[in-house]
């Protein structure tokens, strides 16, 4: 037993230690972003055709740190993300932590239940494809997965509006609403959205599904517990999904980044005053702090989401738990 | 007890019902084994698949009975099928620890096994399951049952398999080849215990193989199964003393058995032709063994003191572990002979011929190659001086880049090594030296069979004239027949291009018949070496004896006792 | 391609999905030819109409039709989709072949660059680059095509560790050839289908990805036609004109669809790991 902890424990170590390096990596990069892009980042704040007074340019590169030698900039801004803090905003001075704390959540949220939404239809239409393998209910699933998949979230958007707030005006077109001070109206709003996000990942969830249950069915393993004489509902059940559920959620785990990308495109399109909202609108106003700690932040997010599906597979696989020497 | 009536199966082509059983018709009775031997293709597996009603979705069955005890089998429906598997018909598979479901605990498996045939607690079910492993002969039961299948070797994993197989005293075992993954001394306890179960248990055991030696060490009865039909039925003794097909006395006489010597192997016909109808008497043409080599002649490779240590780690914590792959290794092969070299699976052998090969480097100690020591070379020098060497590896159907044609892959070394314009003549020249036609060069891979593969490999390892070839398990992954054409090759070969052959296997019987001296290998060493008669007639050392003892023997008295 | 042939004349679907492929490579070839009004022509008093006899597929906000902004704003999607999958295959198979076959500190380096890189959203890589550089067909091109490079290397990697675990390759390096040689005639060759496979999928993504950042207002530039832009601006007028958001909707839907398909297919018949007896 003890063996098998510290091999668990030495893995995980290991896994958050890549983390961690990543996590600095990525930081650096997007502090580099600043002087790999061309075009002098004060006179695109600052508006190039009104050719702004030498003083106000000077100025604001004060304002963003820009005065002081690479190296010190680097070291303040790592200091900085090690004490929560992401700079100021240029535009009104407010600390972008503080914003991004605002967002965060909502964007969380969105995706959360889109996750559940997607896995909730995805499992088990892809366990009902491959076991009716090659007759009409599987080709019409697979169909459904590609069509699921090469549907681009913002048509599907556009259609649940046109559907089910425009024509039947059951759910409302977009928008947000707190939760403490109306919560039903809260759920109301997050559906669409929600349903828009989770539809291509559940696409993909159900082809995966499909493809690894149908692999664990080959497998010399299936054909022992069949010779056992055990029920084909207790082999599908609880050997079949256990080992096909390592695949998922890989899957799943790597899906998520394209999920945060479909945020960028769903928030905007709902008006979900989420992490996207926030970035698209500092992009446009060139306001680099806020741009730079949002992308960290969701990069940061990815990192973290990584390493959970990492932990997953230390709980489903014995192999990883345990290698023999 | 079992008996198998007519029973035909058939795959479902494009093309319509391609027939793969044919009426096919055994019986096995109460406490009984019954070998069934054919190679592969022969459709022995499918019948017993079909046996279990556990046929792939697209094979039939297109006639025949199969009854248990005098129950239709075939007539039964799904449930009751599924209540007499694993209870009164039980099964082994070839491959322990695929057969194993990785992400449960054996003990769990077997636990199982008892579980959905018997109203048994769980804890009473784990009892007897750890009985079981003990009867078994398990190193360390309580441990067995709480590893993962992927923490235990091949051999105890089969040990699992049969614990399950067993668990509910069934009437009738069907074991398919359960000891061909598994080396010759480990193959030998699994037998072993399959015996003693069919004494004790009293059931019927079907054993299915394309190893004869298997068949004779453990079966009263013999079935020879070729392309779906049968071949012949009798007693296991009277199969080897009079067999009554051509094919099965090709069989027999395919094989190579131990105490043979070098002798030319007879074969079974040609590859994809019907078996042979001429009787398969062992040639006389048998080539006279080269004369002892004096000893004034310089060896063509030497190794000196060769050592190589890989340090594994589990994680951040565990302390470093040493492994020592290859330890110390003394060998010399004198030019135009054969070193056979012996070892089972992770013994070093594989790692040894890399080490030659300057693929990986020795950690101490010289490769001296026509006198010229290679690990001190690299670089253009090392090509160079490697040029004179060849190998040809196990796995025909993996060893031939699929996108090349033949004549490419005969060329590659004449490409490498700048000389292209010979490639034409030499392609020729080489194909029919290994016995294929000049409209093979045209092909590509995937249209040959594994011997022909194997050819071709040969072929190409030919084309600039080495003078040390290392095959590396060279014929380990070919049917019986098959191999003892290839094996003949590589004997004609050696006189025509005047090769030394470091022959590397597993396969005592093998090594036995192609070489002149033997270097026997365990964990790393060379525990004993020695002119190839003097090995086999007087072995010194206890691992050599075993590995000899653990060999099934045709024509002497079975290792494990026939009850 | 043989086989491709085959599964042509029995999978219905997959006959009309390169049909329709073939007609948008056309049309992105010669739209301008078959388009019957100046996509550019400004109508005050027809906007926002439904079809009619003179605007087949009706117009748009500032009364141009429809039917012409389509077969116009094909072209920049497809030449942006194509150029960026070739940017990518290329950057990812050289990426991927150094990270499964070179000594094991370069593969190593590379790897991580690519596993960084593979934490990044393509649309945010991609929406970042666009800003900060500039609209236009090329720069989209570059970056969407860096943007799926680290995708086509994981693949690729992948196919490549499975390749030099096999014997043949071994077989190579035993009679000394060059690396070079390894790469072109041992490698490459093997791990054609599934780079074919994934130039496929990727072609789908790119179009996905370029109208994305249309749809945004943030890819081709107006007044120039793309369908990603037209979806995105045809959302504002919900109301007043549906069938201005569906028929864009419909063709980059329908062309995201066929591409996918094909590239199932594709990936169905070629890939080793999926074809089974």
């Amino acid at each position: 037993m003890m063996d098998m902890l510290l091999s668990s424990l030495a893995v995980l170590t290991r896994k958050i230690g890549v983390a961690l390096v990543q996590l600095v990596l990525i930081a650096t990069l997007v502090f580099s972003i600043m002087y790999v892009m061309p075009g002098d980042p004060v006179m695109m704040l600052l508006g190039a055709e009104s050719d702004p007074s030498p003083e106000a340019v000077a100025a604001m590169r004060a304002k963003l740190g820009l005065d002081q030698p690479v190296a010190v900039q680097y070291a303040s801004w790592m200091t900085g993300l090690l004490h929560g803090d992401f700079g100021r905003s240029v535009t009104d001075g407010y600390p972008v932590a503080d914003y991004i704390a605002e967002n965060l959540p909502l964007t969380l949220e969105l995706a959360a239940a889109a996750v559940v939404v997607a896995m909730a239809i995805g499992i088990p239409l892809g366990i009902v494809a491959a076991l009716r393998r090659g007759t009409v209910v599987d080709s019409l699933l697979t169909s459904f997965s590609t069509i699921g998949i090469s549907l681009p979230v913002y048509i599907l958007g556009a259609m649940l509006i046109l559907l089910f707030a425009l024509k039947l005006d059951w759910l409302p077109s977009s928008g947000y609403m707190n939760f403490s001070r109306n919560p039903p109206e809260h759920f109301r709003r997050l559906l669409l959205p929600a349903l828009t996000l989770g539809f291509g990942l559940s696409a993909s969830i159900t082809r995966m599904t499909r493809s690894s249950v149908l692999d664990i069915l080959d497998r010399d393993f299936v054909r022992t517990l069949r010779a056992k004489g055990m029920r084909e509902r207790r082999i599908i059940g609880r050997h079949v999904l256990r080992n096909a559920a390592i695949p998922i959620v890989t899957i799943v785990g790597l899906q998520l980044g394209n999920l945060m990308g479909g945020t960028v495109l769903v928030e905007a399109m709902f008006n979900w005053p989420g992490l996207s909202t926030l970035l698209v609108e500092a992009v446009s106003t060139r306001n680099y702090p806020v741009v730079q700690g949002v992308i960290l932040t969701i990069a940061g997010l990815y990192i973290f989401i990584n390493l959970a599906v990492e932990l997953v597979y230390l709980l489903l696989d014995p192999r990883i738990r345990r290698r023999r020497v | 007890m079992l008996e198998v009536q007519e029973l035909s199966i058939a795959f479902e082509t494009p093309e319509g019902l391609r027939p793969t059983v044919k009426s096919m018709s055994l019986s096995v009775r109460k406490g009984e084994i019954v070998g069934l031997v054919g190679e592969s293709g022969s459709g022995k597996t499918l019948m017993s698949l079909g046996v279990f009603g556990l046929l792939p979705k697209n094979a039939v069955v297109t006639s025949g009975r199969i009854l248990l005890d005098g129950q239709d089998l075939l007539a039964a429906d799904r449930e009751t099928l599924r209540r007499l598997r694993g209870n009164r018909i039980s099964m082994i598979f070839q491959d322990p620890i695929a057969s194993l479901d990785p992400v449960f605990t054996c003990g769990d498996q077997i636990v199982d096994a008892i579980r959905i045939h018997e109203k048994i607690g769980r804890k009473a079910a784990r009892t007897r399951a750890q009985g079981l492993l003990e009867r078994l002969k398990i190193s360390d039961p309580a441990r067995a049952m709480r590893s993962y299948p992927h923490e235990l070797s091949g051999g105890q994993c089969q040990r699992v398999m049969i614990a399950m197989a067993v668990a509910c005293k069934p009437d009738v075992i069907i074991a398919d080849e359960p000891t061909t993954a598994l080396d010759v001394t480990v193959q030998k306890q699994v037998l072993e215990i399959l015996r003693e179960l069919n004494r004790e248990v009293g059931a019927a055991i079907l054993l299915i193989t394309h190893d004869l030696g298997v068949i004779y060490e453990v079966a009263d009865r013999v079935v020879v199964m070729y392309r779906g039909d049968k071949m012949e039925e009798a007693a296991t003794a009277d199969l080897f003393r009079q067999p009554q097909s051509a094919y099965t006395r090709g069989l027999i006489a395919a094989m190579p058995a131990l105490g043979a010597g070098r002798a030319r192997l007879p074969t079974v016909g040609d590859e994809g032709r019907a078996p042979a109808r001429r009787p398969a008497q062992p040639r006389a043409t048998v080539a006279p063994a080269p004369a002892a080599v004096p000893t004034a002649v310089p060896p063509v490779l030497e190794l000196r003191g060769v050592s190589k240590t890989y340090t594994l780690r589990a994680g951040p914590f565990s302390k470093t572990v040493e492994m020592r792959a290859v330890d110390d290794v003394n060998l010399s092969i004198a030019p135009r002979s054969t070193l056979g070299l012996v070892g089972e699976s992770g013994c070093g052998k594989s790692t040894l011929s890399r080490l030659i090969l300057q693929m990986q480097r020795a950690d101490r100690g010289q490769v001296l190659f026509d006198g010229r020591d290679l690990t001190a070379l690299s670089g253009e020098a090392l090509r160079l001086a490697r040029r004179d060497v060849a190998m040809v590896f196990q796995n025909p159907y993996a060893s031939l880049n699929p996108r090349q044609c033949v004549r490419d892959l005969i060329a590659a070394p004449l490409d490498i090594n700048g000389r292209g314009s010979e490639r034409e003549a030499v392609a020729r020249r080489l194909i029919e030296a290994v016995g294929l036609t000049q409209a093979a060069l045209a092909r590509y891979p995937h249209e040959f069979s594994g011997g022909q593969r194997q050819r071709i490999a040969i072929a190409r390892a030919l084309a600039l004239n080495p003078r040390l070839l290392i095959c590396d398990e060279a014929v380990s992954a070919l049917d019986v027949s098959v191999q003892a054409q290839v094996l003949n090759l590589l004997r004609d070969l050696q006189e025509e291009f005047d090769l030394t052959y470091l022959f590397i296997s597993h396969d005592l019987a093998v090594v036995e018949h192609v070489s002149d001296s033997i270097a026997v290998m365990r964990a790393g060493r060379i525990v004993e070496q020695g002119p190839a008669a003097e090995i086999f007639a007087r072995p010194q050392h206890a691992y050599t004896r075993m590995l000899l003892d653990a060999v099934p023997r045709i024509g002497t008295p079975p290792a494990v006792a026939v009850a | 391609m043989s086989r491709f042939s085959q599964a042509l004349r029995r999978r219905p679907i997959l006959a009309a999905s390169t049909a329709i492929v073939a007609l948008v490579v056309f049309v992105a070839l010669f739209g301008p030819l078959i388009a019957p009004h100046d996509p550019f022509l400004i109508a005050a008093e027809v906007r926002l109409q439904g079809s009619s006899a003179l605007y087949p597929l009706g117009t748009d906000e500032f009364g141009r039709d429809i039917l012409s902004r389509l077969l116009y704003g094909i072209r920049p999607t497809i030449m942006v989709a194509a150029c960026a999958t070739a940017l990518a295959a290329v950057l990812g198979t050289a990426l991927g072949i150094v990270g499964g076959y070179a000594r094991d500190w370069a593969a190593g380096l590379v790897m991580r660059v690519v596993d960084i890189l593979l934490c990044f959203p393509p649309i945010l890589l991609a929406l970042l680059a666009v800003v900060f550089w500039q609209s236009g067909i090329a720069s989209l091109a570059v970056v969407i095509g860096i943007v799926y490079a680290p995708q086509f290397a994981r693949i690729a990697q992948s196919a490549t560790l499975q390749v030099s675990r096999l014997e043949y390759l071994q077989a190579e390096q035993v009679m000394g050839a060059r690396t070079p040689r390894i790469v072109f005639t041992a490698i490459l060759p093997n791990i054609m289908p599934v780079l074919l496979v994934q130039a496929t999928l990727t072609i789908a993504e790119a179009i996905l990805l370029e109208s994305g950042l249309s749809f945004l207002g943030l890819g081709i530039v107006p007044p120039a036609p793309s369908w990603g832009q037209m979806i995105g601006t045809a959302q504002q007028y919900l109301s007043q004109n549906p069938m201005y958001l569906v028929w864009p909707s419909v063709c980059l839907a329908l062309t995201v669809l066929s591409v996918n398909v094909i590239g199932d297919t594709l990936r169905d018949l070629y890939d080793p790991r999926l074809r089974k007896e």
